[in-house]
């Protein structure tokens, strides 16, 4: 009798787990953007909790507006002041210094002087009414302060930033690639199917997800066509429709132009990259918008090369027409 | 005599399993099925406030049930959309509004994601 209870209660136990703990979402804000974690199986609550505070601390080391952080100090710091860094944000540098030179210079994170005078950085940022570009003059002085290689001296062994003569106002901000970076290593922890979603940023992990790439016109929620993720890779988009403003009729976005700081105008609205370096992807995204279609394939092709990635890309241009670069089963929606 | 037959193979706590098992089945059934129809969910600080049926028509007041936070999500005709923020800049306001094609109205000075995230796909970069 006893053993028949026990098995009768183990039977409703089995029920109840297989009715209520098949997965786990939860949402949560952080790098200015929302974090949406799903993961499947019993008690991955406590897991979605663990990621999101992993990523509060990689943030509070790489926020350039974070007062104590990582790139907060480089920002404030003084010409030929060494500042000591975390290893993160040494490992974003070493990304940077490498794809700054293999999309040569389309990808710069010292631009972050020309992203806060168009007030397009997260903390200055909004649809305020009437909003108007900076005058010409403003941004080439802005722009003397841009270039990754001229402005910075990095030393990996000491673990060290430090700026260069003249560069007292020079800024760097990851902000094009930190999201990607943090995906990637939350993936690191994780050994359950899961989906993590980072203001876009996407990886998979465990089982094949299929994604949807935003519209960049028609309306900014619903999505212009999907393909399946496969697991261990993550997708990053970059677009001309995220953080824009109007003037006088003409579109101005948040992706600047290293070159000319101002928004880039190269014939895509949107680029996606997928492949298994968050970083890389994160960054490459931004870089490929910057340098339109044939020059775009051309560096995804170098990457893929010299890094050994296996990259794919999505190509959305001005038109609203579309090109695949690399294995990816992508399908434009009816 | 039939019934005796039953009652020698089948004792009172058999039935009770089969019973507990048929239920699970069904129950099982339902919530697998659920995600069928288009659904409009709210999470206010992460957490899910509000789950709500795309094709029904309603106005929620976050005001009425969340302390701080004046934010209207308004759904009408299958689309939904943010109608009033008390927040800064009013990007949620201005935002689109979202069908059962899919995406994200967010506000972050309050918080507030509304997400209908299209059967088809798992989420949206």
């Amino acid at each position: 009798m006893r053993k028949k209870t026990a098995l009768f209660i183990i039977t409703i136990l089995i029920c109840i787990v297989s009715l209520t703990a098949c997965s786990s979402t939860e949402q949560f804000f952080v790098f200015g953007t929302f974090l949406d974690v799903t993961i499947d199986g019993i008690s991955s609550s406590k897991l979605v909790g663990q990621i999101n505070n992993y990523m509060v601390g990689l943030e509070e080391v790489l926020s350039p507006t974070i007062e104590g952080s990582d790139l907060y100090k480089i920002n404030n710091a003084k010409a030929g002041e060494a500042i000591h860094c975390g290893e993160d944000t040494m490992a974003l540098f070493a990304v940077a210094e490498t794809l700054h030179k293999l999309t040569d210079g389309a990808y710069d994170p010292t631009i972050y002087p020309l992203v806060r005078l168009w007030n397009f950085s997260g903390d200055k940022f909004s649809h305020v009414e009437g909003k108007t570009p900076p005058t010409d003059d403003a941004i080439s002085n802005a722009l003397r302060l841009v270039g990754f290689d001229k402005v910075f001296a990095i030393d990996h062994v000491a673990g060290t930033v430090t700026k260069k003569q003249g560069y007292d106002n020079a800024m760097v901000d990851f902000g094009g690639m930190a999201k990607g970076y943090a995906v990637d290593k939350a993936m690191d922890s994780l050994d359950k199917k899961a989906l993590i979603n980072l203001g876009g940023n996407i990886g998979a992990i465990g089982k094949d997800y299929t994604i949807g790439i935003g519209n960049p016109r028609e309306s900014v929620t619903a999505y212009y066509g999907s393909f399946t993720l496969c697991q261990g890779q993550l997708i990053s988009t970059s677009g001309d429709y995220e953080r824009c403003f109007f003037h006088e009729g003409e579109r101005y976005h948040h992706i600047l132009n290293p070159a000319t700081g101002k928004p880039s105008n190269s014939g895509l609205i949107s680029v996606s990259i997928v492949c298994s370096d968050g970083a890389v992807g994160d960054a490459l995204s931004t870089a490929v918008m910057v340098l339109g279609a044939e020059k775009g394939k051309e560096v995804v092709a170098r990457i893929s090369s010299v890094l050994g990635l296996d990259i794919s890309a999505i190509l959305i241009f001005s038109d609203l027409s579309f090109e695949v670069v690399g294995q990816i089963d992508f399908v434009k929606k009816a | 005599m039939k019934n005796k037959l039953f009652k020698d193979i089948f004792k009172k706590g058999d039935i009770l399993i089969a019973v507990v098992l048929i239920v699970a089945v069904v129950l099982t059934a339902v919530f697998a099925t659920r995600t069928e129809e288009s659904f409009v969910e709210i999470y206010v600080d992460g957490h899910l406030a509000y789950q709500l049926d795309l094709d029904a028509d309603i106005v929620v007041d976050l005001a009425d049930t969340i302390h701080k936070i004046d934010l209207v999500v308004e759904v009408k005709d299958g689309m939904v959309k943010v109608t009033e923020s008390n927040c800064p800049d009013k990007l949620c306001v201005h935002s689109s509004a979202v069908s059962s094609a899919g995406g994200m109205i967010i506000c972050l000075p309050n918080k507030v994601v509304v997400k209908v995230t299209p059967k088809e796909v798992d989420a949206i970069s």
